[in-house]
């Protein structure tokens, strides 16, 4: 054998130093900081593309763009609710064309007119609903939205109960299916907006909206929408 | 251990992006030794290799929303790892522990390297040892292309340069590796060599 294939052979048959022990533990710990991370810098790259300071601006804009929350809350409690119990959160990123993000987080929670409320009461009464449900014992008031009366004698509605029987793996892949279609009539201009108010932050305007969209299954999804804008004289640091 | 295909691979990213923790265990386990061993080869301790792996781990986990699944997963944490080692070398420029040590000493249990004989056994050291005096450049197409088994165009990708780029620096390497091995085999031949080189003899 010449030299040249010898060295060539004997390179790749080198040793592999051998990872230490209790090394894929610690770093199977580290994946939720890399999780708390992995959030904080698609929303970063987003707030300081070039990699500089944050400008205040982006901050105040995306606070209201970025955060976008479906609730499925109990019927009627948009006026009545006292209490917010999360039951489940996840959170779903669609890359834009300007090179933004939208981010969309996407919660499960009960609204309670009740404001001593427990989380064990409130996930008893979403079990004790999605029993009814399962049994016919519920009625679609509107499509894709469910409602029954508990023994306790409380009403109880809730978007999509068929959620409830699903594991977490199928619940995202669900809650991603609907925002992949929401996504794309965003993207068609299929969609109704309905001005609900204008907030200032930090010299910057916020006009919140409504966003209705009907998707193919006849289902109706509304979702908060914010757009921000720059108050006049302020200066904007990008 | 690579029993998964690109596309689990890519379909465990997809995952790993909507914040589920299963899929990015799943995938730590199929690459933390390549990479830990890519990193201890290159470093003088076991524990430096321990951080930087840490460290390149923590690196993919918050920077997977850029990787847009246009390179193989394998090519763009090597890079990573690359930029981690780099960075660390830097840091501790001139410092004892940015030379490598003799790794090939250290337990080994995936890939037990040439034992065949005592001869080759001084033979792979000393050519272990001749990598390890490469210049950087050179040295990390060494680790890339043979001792982690990368594509020559994978090679190219994790250190941004050109493949044909590559290709000329291996065929470098085994210009100085052959000639490094020649002048230790026999010292007293290079010498003449060289003697008769300069004209001094006739």
């Amino acid at each position: 054998m010449n030299t040249e294939k010898q060295i060539e052979q004997c390179l790749k048959a080198a040793p592999k130093p051998s990872a230490p022990d209790g090394l894929l533990g610690k770093l199977h710990k580290d994946i939720t900081l890399g999780e708390m991370k992995a959030r904080y810098s698609v929303l970063r790259k987003w707030l300081a593309p070039a990699g500089g300071s944050v400008s205040p601006w982006r901050v105040a804009a995306a606070t209201a763009i970025a955060v976008v929350v479906l609730l499925p809350l109990s019927y009627g409690a948009t006026k009545t609710v006292k209490r917010i119990i999360k039951t489940f959160e996840a959170k779903f990123e669609y890359p834009q064309d300007d090179g933004g993000v939208r981010a969309y987080k996407v919660g499960g929670a009960i609204g309670s007119s009740d404001p001593d409320m427990t989380e064990e009461e409130a996930r008893e009464a979403q079990r004790e609903f999605y029993e009814l449900y399962k049994q016919g014992k519920a009625e679609e008031v509107e499509p894709g939205f469910w409602y029954a009366t508990l023994s306790n004698g409380k009403g109880f509605g809730m978007r999509d109960p068929e959620m409830l029987g699903l594991s977490e793996a199928e619940r995202e892949d669900f809650l991603e299916k609907q925002l992949d279609e929401i996504e794309e009539l965003r993207k068609a201009g299929k969609f109704e907006r309905t001005f609900i108010k204008e907030v200032e932050k930090n010299g910057v305007k916020i006009r919140l909206y409504e966003d209705h969209f009907t998707l193919s299954n006849g289902k109706v999804i509304t979702m908060g929408a914010g757009e921000g804008e720059q108050v006049k004289g302020e200066d904007d640091k990008d | 251990m690579r029993t998964h295909s690109d596309n689990q691979r890519k379909g465990l990213c997809r995952r790993i992006k909507r914040a589920d923790k299963n899929a990015a265990s799943a995938l730590l386990t199929i690459y933390y030794t390549d990479i830990y061993s890519y990193i201890r080869r290159l470093c003088s301790s076991n524990q430096d290799a321990e951080d930087l792996t840490q460290q390149t781990f923590l690196k993919v986990w918050s920077s997977l929303d850029s990787f847009a699944g246009r390179s193989k997963f394998s090519t763009w944490l090597y890079r990573i790892a690359y930029n981690t080692y780099i960075d660390w070398r830097r840091e501790n420029a001139g410092q004892a522990r940015c030379r490598p040590d003799q790794w090939w000493h250290e337990r080994q249990d995936e890939n037990p390297g040439p034992p065949a004989n005592v001869a080759e056994r001084q033979f792979a050291r000393r050519l272990y040892e001749a990598v390890d005096q490469l210049d950087e450049d050179k040295r990390q197409i060494v680790h890339l292309h043979y001792y982690q088994g990368l594509s020559i165009r994978e090679t190219a990708k994790v250190l941004s340069i050109a493949t044909s780029t590559v290709k000329y620096r291996l065929r470098e390497v085994s210009k100085v590796l052959r000639t490094k091995i020649a002048l230790e085999k026999n010292p007293c031949e290079q010498e003449e060599t060289f003697l008769i080189g300069k004209g001094e003899l006739t």
